[in-house]
């Protein structure tokens, strides 16, 4: 090699390090000590001894139904909110981009401000305001519809409001960058179709949709990884796990089990699976972009 | 639809207690009252947890911003053994369970001596950061023209030079996205603020906002007006610098 490139790739080398000393420290370093103490017992509550206990946490994953449920709830909530926010936040934006001709500039700014306070209002802040808006005496929720849902103490009811809290939070995700996305469709392919004589429905379909779709997957991938790991300040709030375990997902499960229990040795090991999985969508996602 | 919950948050914060629990809710406060405001200071201490909250978004922000452009700028501009696994390994840490941080974490800091302080936080803001801003700032630099960086060699600057005297002027817009992530995570953090924190020592208003359901007795009117003044800061940045937002989520995406 020439001193050049010993030089070159000597600053890159350099310029990286503090990053992945850190990175080493802070990341990697945790991950293997989570591996390690899925293999042990180690409750610090009790004793701050770490007994070797081979499988056993693995076992108890398996066979408790604590953990599949938490996996089930999570895999749903999954589901049922990418879902949810792609479909209104891919309307939301159609909608805007079709109006966006009666706005000036900033007028259109103004409006698109508006979409944006959710998604960046604090998830404890959001958790409270909803708590209120769920509450079954003088929530706003109940007195609008004029019923009185006891919101947040019936399983299927809680699960309905964390899941009206979070796609509440995060549609706009998927507003901005659809609506980013339908902007830049050139407008020669709406004027030939209209010329063509297609309706307003047939330019959705064959024009708009096809050249939204690529984008609009590749979202809902990423909004669907960050919902399955991240979903945990909301929930915490909210019902803090469910009447009974009714909400538990698992970055709840995992927090409970670790810092309320103080049951190390299980909660790693249901860290280890929770990187298990999020590395199984990880490789996947950007195998498929390279 | 979209403003319905904060607007109501904001309602309630300025109501009486007597009113907040009425069956019927009303939208705008009979009588208007900033005690629950007085509340935050005087009973909850928010005068600690505030700057706290500050502390730890303006310092993780400095930490991973730094960290992260330093790195991203290394992998993107050269390439040395091994550097394609290292990214490939900080892209991932993207995709993980922060949760699944939590028990080594505090196993770590417990060890540390770091239990209660605002450094523990502050780390694990930078872990979920530091990827968000590799990422992005990544995405710039690869785009980055070359000439430019050519031309200022020519003209005698060394690479270091090249990095805080051109690159990093131009590369602007893109820091000021990737400051303002950070801030909002720093900002917004719970997990790890919950994890770490106990007293109001290294507390931040987002715990301490949740502690205000105490299992006796939920201060609703207090908890209403700490959401609104936490929302508050992070909400009139983001409004400023939206067009980075913006920019920023459709750069994460699209990439």
């Amino acid at each position: 090699m020439s001193s050049y490139i010993k030089r070159e790739s000597r600053i890159g080398f350099l310029l990286c390090t503090p990053c992945l000393l850190f990175i080493i420290t802070f990341i990697g370093y945790p991950l293997f000590r989570n591996i390690f103490l899925s293999f042990h017992d180690y409750n610090p509550l009790h004793s701050l001894e770490v007994t070797f206990s081979g499988l056993e946490n693995y076992q108890w994953l398996v066979k408790e139904s604590i953990f599949i449920n938490s996996l089930y709830i999570t895999i749903l909530f999954t589901i049922v909110s990418v879902t949810l926010e792609a479909f209104i936040g891919f309307f939301v934006a159609y909608f805007l981009v079709k109006i966006k001709e009666r706005f000036t500039k900033w007028g259109f700014r103004l409006l698109t401000s508006v979409f944006i306070i959710p998604y960046v209002m604090p998830t404890t802040s959001t958790g409270v305001a909803w708590r209120m808006l769920f509450h079954p005496s003088f929530g706003v929720i109940n007195s609008m519809l004029n019923v009185k849902l006891m919101w947040l103490s019936d399983p299927i009811l809680a699960f309905l409001s964390i899941v009206i809290a979070d796609v509440w939070k995060t549609t706009p995700f998927f507003i901005f960058i659809l609506l980013a996305g339908l902007i830049s469709v050139p407008t020669e392919q709406y004027e030939a179709a209209r010329i063509d004589g297609a309706s307003g429905w047939q330019e959705l379909r064959y024009i708009t949709m096809p050249s939204i779709l690529h984008l609009w997957i590749v979202t809902s991938v990423f909004r669907a990884i960050d919902a399955f790991t991240k979903i945990f300040d909301i929930v915490y709030i909210l019902t803090g796990g469910g009447p009974g375990r009714a909400t538990e997902v698992l970055p709840l499960l995992i927090y409970k089990t670790a810092l309320r229990f103080f049951r190390f040795g299980t909660a790693s090991a249901l860290g280890v699976v929770a990187i298990l999985i999020s590395l199984f969508f990880g490789i996947g996602l950007l195998r498929r972009r390279t | 639809m979209t403003l319905f919950p904060v607007l109501w948050m904001i309602s309630s914060s300025l109501k009486q207690d007597k009113e907040i629990y009425k069956i019927h809710p009303t939208w705008i406060p009979e009588k208007f009252t900033i005690e629950h405001y007085r509340e935050l200071f005087s009973q909850f201490n928010f005068g600690r947890h505030l700057p706290n909250s500050a502390i730890i978004a303006l310092s993780g922000t400095v930490l991973s911003v730094t960290l992260g452009i330093l790195a991203s700028y290394g992998f993107s501009r050269y390439s040395f053994p091994g550097s394609r696994v290292l990214l490939f390994i900080v892209i991932l840490v993207r995709v993980f369970t922060p949760a699944a941080f939590v028990v080594p974490l505090y196993d770590m800091m417990s060890w540390l001596g770091l239990i209660d302080s605002l450094l523990s936080i502050i780390i694990g803001v930078t872990i979920l950061n530091l990827p968000i801003v590799i990422w992005i700032m990544k995405v710039f630099f690869d785009e980055f023209p070359n000439e430019i960086i050519d031309a200022a060699k020519v003209d005698g600057l060394s690479s270091l030079g090249v990095l805080t005297h051109i690159v990093i002027p131009l590369a602007a817009p893109a820091v000021a996205t990737v400051v303002l992530f950070s801030l909002i995570a720093g900002w917004n953090d719970f997990l790890f603020s919950l994890a770490f924190s106990q007293t109001e020592k290294s507390m931040p208003a987002t715990v301490a906002l949740a502690n205000m359901d105490t299992g006796y007795k939920v201060y609703w009117g207090a908890m209403m007006a700490g959401g609104t003044f936490i929302l508050f800061p992070i909400m009139i940045i983001a409004f400023l610098l939206q067009k980075h937002f913006i920019q920023g989520l459709i750069k994460g995406a699209i990439k």
